[in-house]
Order: structure tokens, then sequence, then C-alpha cells
């Protein structure tokens, strides 16, 4: 299947092994991303104030981009998953702000474009990634999903916000031990880390202590968020902290 | 100039903040409610009372957007965009007085700056702007 694919600009400098791993994994499995012409910042983080249509523009403008020619576009960085989505969103339901918006178009986006997380192709190719994989005796996996990926609850990508189970059931579908803790959505506090790094070393010692609470000794932490990401790895030496498909490329290689 | 901070909100944003009930889920379920110097569920109330110091508090700065209130709230208040309404209201007083930013890049951590993904820093910048 081809795929329009939106990468975003975490995923082409600091988050490289992230896409690395996304572009290794989908020619394994036989999907193929085409990268979306002339993509550019989604804008980072979702705002909305009634009387600025400038803070949706980023989003709506590559979303206009993938109108010309597809109707689907795949992209694999939380943030710019929940950016997309929620500019979209807004984008058609405010009609005042719509107008407003267009005034600095060129062209209307004309329909609703299905935005797609990379992890929702691999569960429909989990009966093929079943037969690749070579090696299986990994400690136990906690995936962590952080906020941006379960909220605003209604159109995010998973239904339940406090206890989502979709990764863990694709894991254990594959043959892994899963755990699950209490703070697998809670906030890492995200950009503070520049402002009041005390509040994200307290937000993530929290969430360590979650996962503490149900392994014995050693795990790995999975997440698909490159802020996420960052902020578990800077702030913790416990456990080690990979995107999901760095984690799966490793099994298939056999690493 | 005196502002009417209650007007001025309801400018530039339609959160219905009236149907509060002050029931404080927003409180319990804020990640980092304990850190900030008044608690959501107070933010609200002041500001329904029109009390300008809403603008003061450090509230407004550490809501990281995380929606764990939302999702809890009975009557649906999104505090992240409330909070996004306030700063906004806050940096265009200190434009209009052409003071500078609160934000002061310099004092951030070289190594944070160097290793951090830059939509991190773009989301944080974008909190921080007045536009």
């Amino acid at each position: 299947m081809k795929y329009l694919y939106y990468p975003g600009c975490t995923l082409k400098t600091t988050a490289k092994v992230f896409e690395d791993s996304i572009k290794e994994v989908s020619k394994i499995l036989d999907i193929s991303l085409v990268e979306l012409n002339n993509w550019y910042c989604c804008q980072a983080i979702y705002t909305s104030l009634n009387d600025n249509p400038s803070l949706l523009l980023g989003a709506i403008r590559n979303l206009i981009e993938t109108q010309k020619e597809d109707d689907k576009l795949v992209t694999a960085c939380s943030a710019c998953y929940n950016v997309l989505l929620r500019s979209q969103n807004t984008y058609f339901k405010d009609e005042k702000l719509r107008v407003r918006i267009n005034a600095y178009l060129e062209e209307e986006l004309k329909r609703e474009i299905k935005i797609i997380h990379f992890f929702e192709l691999l569960e429909e190719k989990i009966d093929v990634l079943n037969s690749l994989i070579k090696k299986r005796d990994y400690p136990p996996l906690a995936f962590y999903y952080g906020c941006l990926l379960t909220r605003p609850k209604g159109i995010a990508l998973f239904s339940n916000d406090i206890n989502p189970q979709r990764f863990e059931n694709f894991f254990s579908q594959l043959g892994f031990l899963t755990i699950d803790f209490a703070f697998k959505t809670r906030c890492c506090g995200s950009y503070l880390t520049y402002t009041n790094e005390e509040i994200v070393k307290d937000c993530v010692d929290k969430i360590i202590l979650s996962i503490k609470e149900r392994v014995n000794n050693s795990c790995v932490i999975l997440t698909t968020c490159p802020l996420c990401q960052f902020n578990l790895e800077n702030y913790q030496k416990d456990y080690e902290v990979f995107y999901f498909t760095q984690f799966l490329l490793s099994l298939i290689k056999g690493e | 100039m005196e502002i009417n901070i209650l007007e001025e909100f309801f400018n530039i944003c339609d959160e219905k903040v009236f149907s509060c009930i002050n029931c404080g889920v927003c409180s319990a379920s804020c990640p980092i409610s304990n850190f900030m110097e008044i608690t959501p569920q107070k933010l609200i109330f002041f500001l329904i009372n029109n009390k300008k110091e809403v603008l003061e508090k450090n509230t407004i700065w550490l809501c990281a957007s995380c929606l764990n209130c939302q999702a809890r709230c009975r009557k649906s208040i999104d505090f992240s965009k409330v909070a996004d309404a306030l700063r906004h209201i806050y940096l265009k007083e200190r434009a209009r007085k052409k003071l500078s930013l609160e934000l002061e890049i310099d004092k951030i951590k070289r190594e944070i700056l160097i290793k951090s993904p830059q939509q991190l820093f773009i989301a944080l910048q974008r909190k921080f702007a007045y536009y």
C-alpha cells in the first residue's frame, strides 16, 4: 500500500533514530511511505484563540498539500498527530474561524483528511510481523502513552484515556509480557523542562515510581512521542526508553 | 488603564467558565497542581469574580496542556484554553506597556537546549509569544 507521510521536524533531527526505524520497518512490511510535498512545521502545539486564526495555519496548509494527492496522511510523531487532528477538527467545527483562516489561504481545505498514526498500519500487519520476529526473551514492556495520543477525549487515537490497552494488546499478540501501570497517560511535563526543571523531574519520578510498583527488576519503556522520550530519558537512569518502531526493528533483526 | 479581565477573556476565548461548579476535580487531576500558586479550580473562581490577580499567578504559565483536567471535568471546561487566553492577555498588556517578555532564553541550560527535540522548544516559544 502507498501512503502519504508527514515526518515533522523532530523526526528529521533529534529523533532521527525514530524515522530511520519507521522507514526500515515499513520497507520490511511492504508499506510504501511517500513524503508529503512541501511539508513544513505543524506549529508544534495546539493553541486556539478566537481572535487569532494564524495559530492553525501551519497544520491546515499541510492538510491542503495532502488533499492535492490523497485523502489520507500518515504520521508517527505524537505531537504532529495531535496538532493536525485538533486543527482539522476546529477548522471544520468552527465556521467563523474557518472563514478567517481561509482569508490567509490560496486554497480551501475541501474535505476531511484521514490522519493515520503509523501504529495503526502496523496493527493491520500484525500477522506478518509475528512471523518475522526472531527474539522474544525480553524483560516486560511498559508502554508510556503520554497525553498527546489519548486526549482530547473523543477525537484522540485511543478512546480510553486512563488505561488504554491497544499497545499492550499489540505486543502481547506478538508474545511479549506487558505491564499495566497507573501513570501511563500522565503528563511528562513537556516543555516545562526549559523553564521549570524541578516540575519535569517530579512528573518523571512519579511515572517511574508507578512502573517500579509493577515490576520486580528490569523492564523496557516504549513510547511514540519524541517529547516524552526526551524527558523520560533525560531525568531517570533506571530504565531504557525506546521508540516502539526502534524496538520492533531490533526484534526483527534479532539483536 | 484598568483592564476588565472577564471582558478581555471572552473576547478571545469562549470556554464556558461560568458553568464551573467548583468541584475541584481539575485541581485534583492536575499532575503539577502542587507547584501552582493557586489551583486551576481557584483560578477559574477568581476569573469569574473578575479578579485581575489571576494574571500574576504562575498557574497560567505552568499549564502544559496535557488535558487531564478537561477529560475529567463534569462540565467539559478546557482549562488549557483558559490558561492560553490568560497568558495571551498578560502578554498583550506587557507588549502595550512596551515591557520585555517573561521568558528568558539565556537562562535555559545549554545541554538541554542542544539535546531536546526542537518541537519542544517551538512549543515553549509559542506559549510565551504574543501574536
